[in-house]
């Protein structure tokens, strides 16, 4: 069976590529046996949608363009 | 002179209405705020050279982020000889990573993440946009690309130059980081179930 350090590593590998056949049975065998890399595996997934909600969530809490930004941007538009 | 006038009045318009979506979507992926703002700069700049082949086929918004998308691909592009170093490339760092990931494994029984709580909570919102600011830039840099974008590991590993062993390496890392960013600064109110 694969060590729980090399499961936690296919994890992040399966969320960007397609693993092979005998990765997938690997990981699925330790996934069944051990609690805390099936924890792990749904906090990496938890952790995506975390970040690609975040954006959106936290538009209001990030300062715009600021007005000097803006005035340099529209002098450089001049030149 | 005054068809040269009018493009020129349209595009500093564009800048007042525009200018802040343009660039918070720029800080999130740069981190820095020199950098988003000549990411943005730019951004206009091209909008008023091609001022005359924009159809309006799309929403204005949507035309000047898709400039500005190609803009951060060319800042990464552009980036790429100086930060090569920074991505580990022998077993002695990948094995670190796994070590460190490994205490982390054994605490994650205790962890609940749960998405939408998180993101209603205004001071964890910015607690970890600050994890995310605290990365190396590289590291963010792939990372955004990856989960941000939502590009392709080809499409990554071509435009950054990296092979697709380090990139595993790098998105490895960086979840692990940002995890362990969690730990740190969220945890207490993650908590469920927990005894």
């Amino acid at each position: 069976m694969i060590t729980c350090e090399e499961t936690a590593s296919l994890l992040s590998e399966k969320m960007d590529v397609s693993l092979s056949p005998t990765q997938r049975i690997l990981l699925q065998v330790h996934m069944m046996m051990c609690r805390s890399c099936a924890e792990f595996g749904q906090q990496m997934r938890s952790l995506r949608d975390i970040f690609l909600g975040l954006e959106g969530a936290s538009s209001q809490d990030q300062a715009g363009l600021p007005e000097e930004s803006r005035k340099r941007i529209k002098q450089a538009l001049l030149q | 002179m005054s068809e040269q006038k009018a493009p020129l009045e349209e595009v500093s318009q564009l800048v007042e209405e525009h200018g802040d979506v343009l660039y918070r979507y720029a800080r999130w992926r740069v981190n820095s705020h020199e950098v988003a703002e000549d990411l943005v700069q730019s951004t206009f700049t091209s909008v008023l050279k091609d001022w005359q082949s924009f159809r309006r086929e799309s929403s204005v918004k949507t035309w000047l982020i898709s400039i500005l998308r190609h803009k951060l691909i060319d800042y990464y592009r552009k980036k790429k000889p100086e930060s090569i170093e920074d991505i580990p490339e022998d077993i002695t760092m990948a094995a670190k990573a796994a070590e460190e990931s490994s205490e982390m494994v054994q605490d994650a029984e205790s962890i609940r993440l749960n998405p939408e709580e998180i993101l209603e909570n205004k001071e964890l919102r910015l607690t970890l946009r600050e994890c995310l600011d605290n990365l190396q830039e590289r590291f963010r840099q792939v990372f955004v690309i990856r989960d941000l974008e939502n590009k392709s590991t080809e499409f990554i590993c071509e435009n950054l130059n990296i092979n697709p062993t380090n990139f595993s390496v790098i998105m490895y890392r960086v979840r692990m980081q940002l995890r362990d960013c969690f730990i740190k600064h969220g945890f207490p109110s993650l908590f469920k179930d927990k005894y």
